[in-house]
């Protein structure tokens, strides 16, 4: 345990007022924790299973996964245990990262993630892009038609903390090379703007990534076809895109923000980074690089306890432990791997 | 420590989460250990008779990109002034570009990615240098606009 000092301590402070607190070693697997006598405040550090990145069967690549979420709650003193469940990062095609949760007395007082899964083939279902859940990020789509996942709200609780940029943003289509951007309204909170599709040739409208709604970003769009410009770039949260081409050559785009690179035939997108976070200790580390290869995997999202591993030639890295989402595969590899969640509790005593 | 993996099937029989573990709980659910499951479930698959089974998603309808057919003014609005009228003045000797022109002026529209014999007459246009091989490309190629549709 670490034995932290509350601000005024030294100082003098009112009978019954908070002077220090506990908080617990990192949490890597769901357990039962006894709450200490005196406590008279929790707040809980939550981070979600990455989600994993899609691959393909088709000329293109698959969209990395989305990152878990981080946030802290507060929770409610009940008498009881708390109950931690630590979710795991995706390690099944097309599924999202498990949630990592706080429950007490019978009822769930918070919950982080996970993230959702890139999408992975061409053809429906498989082309669909996970939605994060509760503030999980959203996958990375395959084309052109089809956004980038929903950016999961958060759960209902009492939310202190959330990692995104407090930036929110409205939900448009992207009509290049045109130009025209067309807000749809939608407005989002945190973090929440979704992704963006790009269009590096000729051909026509390119789908934005959906946005999140205080909570998780949405998933990076899908660019589209011929030429061999990068797949859409991804919002706070999410897992690149891919260039769907038809003729080999496209870019994976990039994760954001622990969302893994989408793959490509032509060079891997890499994965976003977590490197400018830092809370209750723990800072964030760096996403992987996509590779160069040809087909290159996209880098997995950079996490909260390690870095996303770097994509290789057919295949895309795995997200970083603490939420990483992974990196999208290039056409034929298999899918990459979320990185597990964890959660830290503090005890203010 | 031991890092187990578990599924946490709720009472409908779908897997609500996947968690990580040393041993199972008693909470959300039933936990079903993981190991040596293959391909591991994810969240949505349901657990029935012991065996995991993925979900099954209707497909929804592909979204279907508008034809690439440009009405004929629009057509010839792509074209500047000094290109078309190159082609009016050869038209009135050369039978080959008159051909193209008679079968643009009564074209009612054009497909751009089609064998349409207006489109296929481009290269000829080019060849006779009344238009650059440049300019055919981008007439025949920029994304049509909603304005330009018939």
């Amino acid at each position: 345990m670490n034995v932290g000092n509350f601000p005024g301590a030294s100082s003098g402070v009112p009978a019954g007022s908070i002077s220090r607190y506990i908080q617990t070693p990192t949490i890597l697997t769901s357990r039962t924790i006894a709450v200490p006598p005196g406590t008279q405040r929790i707040e809980a550090l939550l981070c979600g299973g990455g989600g994993s990145g899609g691959n393909s069967s088709y000329g293109n690549g698959g969209g990395g996964g989305g990152f878990g979420g981080l946030s802290v709650y507060v929770i409610p003193i009940t008498g009881y245990p708390l109950y931690i469940i630590v979710g795991a990062g995706s390690a099944a095609n097309a599924t999202a990262g498990g949630s990592t949760s706080v429950t007490s007395a019978g009822t769930k007082y918070a919950e982080v993630g996970g993230g959702g899964h890139g999408s992975h083939i061409y053809t429906p279902p498989g082309y669909y892009s996970g939605s994060g859940t509760s503030g999980g990020g959203g996958g990375g789509s395959v084309q052109q038609y089809i956004s980038g996942g929903m950016g999961g709200s958060p759960f209902p609780g009492q939310l202190i903390w959330n990692c995104y940029p407090t930036t929110g943003g409205f939900y448009s289509s992207n009509n290049q090379p045109s130009g025209n951007i067309y807000n749809n309204g939608s407005i989002t909170g945190l973090g929440g703007v979704g992704g963006v599709g790009t269009n590096s040739s000729i051909v026509a409208t390119c789908t934005n990534g959906m946005p999140g709604s205080l909570g998780g970003g949405g998933g990076g769009g899908g660019a589209i076809s011929v030429g061999s410009g990068p797949g859409g770039s991804a919002g706070p949260g999410g897992g690149g895109g891919v260039n769907y081409t038809s003729s080999g050559g496209g870019i994976g785009g990039p994760g954001s923000f622990g969302g893994g690179g989408g793959g490509g035939n032509g060079q891997g997108g890499s994965g976003g980074s977590l490197a400018t976070i830092s809370i209750w200790g723990y800072a964030g580390f760096a996403g992987g690089a996509g590779s160069s290869g040809t087909p290159g995997g996209g880098g997995g999202g950079g996490g909260i306890l390690s870095a996303g591993t770097a994509g290789s030639t057919g295949i895309g890295g795995s997200g970083g432990i603490g939420g990483g989402g992974g990196g999208g595969g290039p056409a034929g590899s298999s899918f990459s791997l979320g990185g597990n969640g964890f959660a830290a509790i503090r005890f203010y005593l | 420590m031991t890092m187990l993996r578990f599924a946490i099937v709720g009472a409908d029989n779908v897997v609500r989460n996947i968690a990580i573990a040393e041993e199972a709980m008693n909470i959300d659910g039933t936990w079903i250990n993981l190991t040596d499951i293959t391909p591991e479930p994810g969240i949505g698959w349901t657990y029935e008779n012991a065996v995991f089974t993925a979900p099954v998603i209707p497909p929804a309808p592909l979204t279907v990109p508008e034809p690439n057919v440009i009405s004929k003014i629009a057509l010839l609005n792509r074209m500047t002034d000094a290109e078309f009228i190159s082609i009016i003045n050869a038209a009135k000797t050369d039978a080959e570009v008159e051909l193209w022109k008679t079968r643009f002026d009564n074209a009612s529209s054009i497909d751009l990615t089609s064998t349409d014999r207006v489109v296929a007459g481009f290269p000829m246009l080019v060849t006779k240098a009344l238009l650059t091989q440049e300019r055919s490309v981008d007439i025949l190629t920029t994304e049509v606009q909603s304005a330009e549709r018939p």
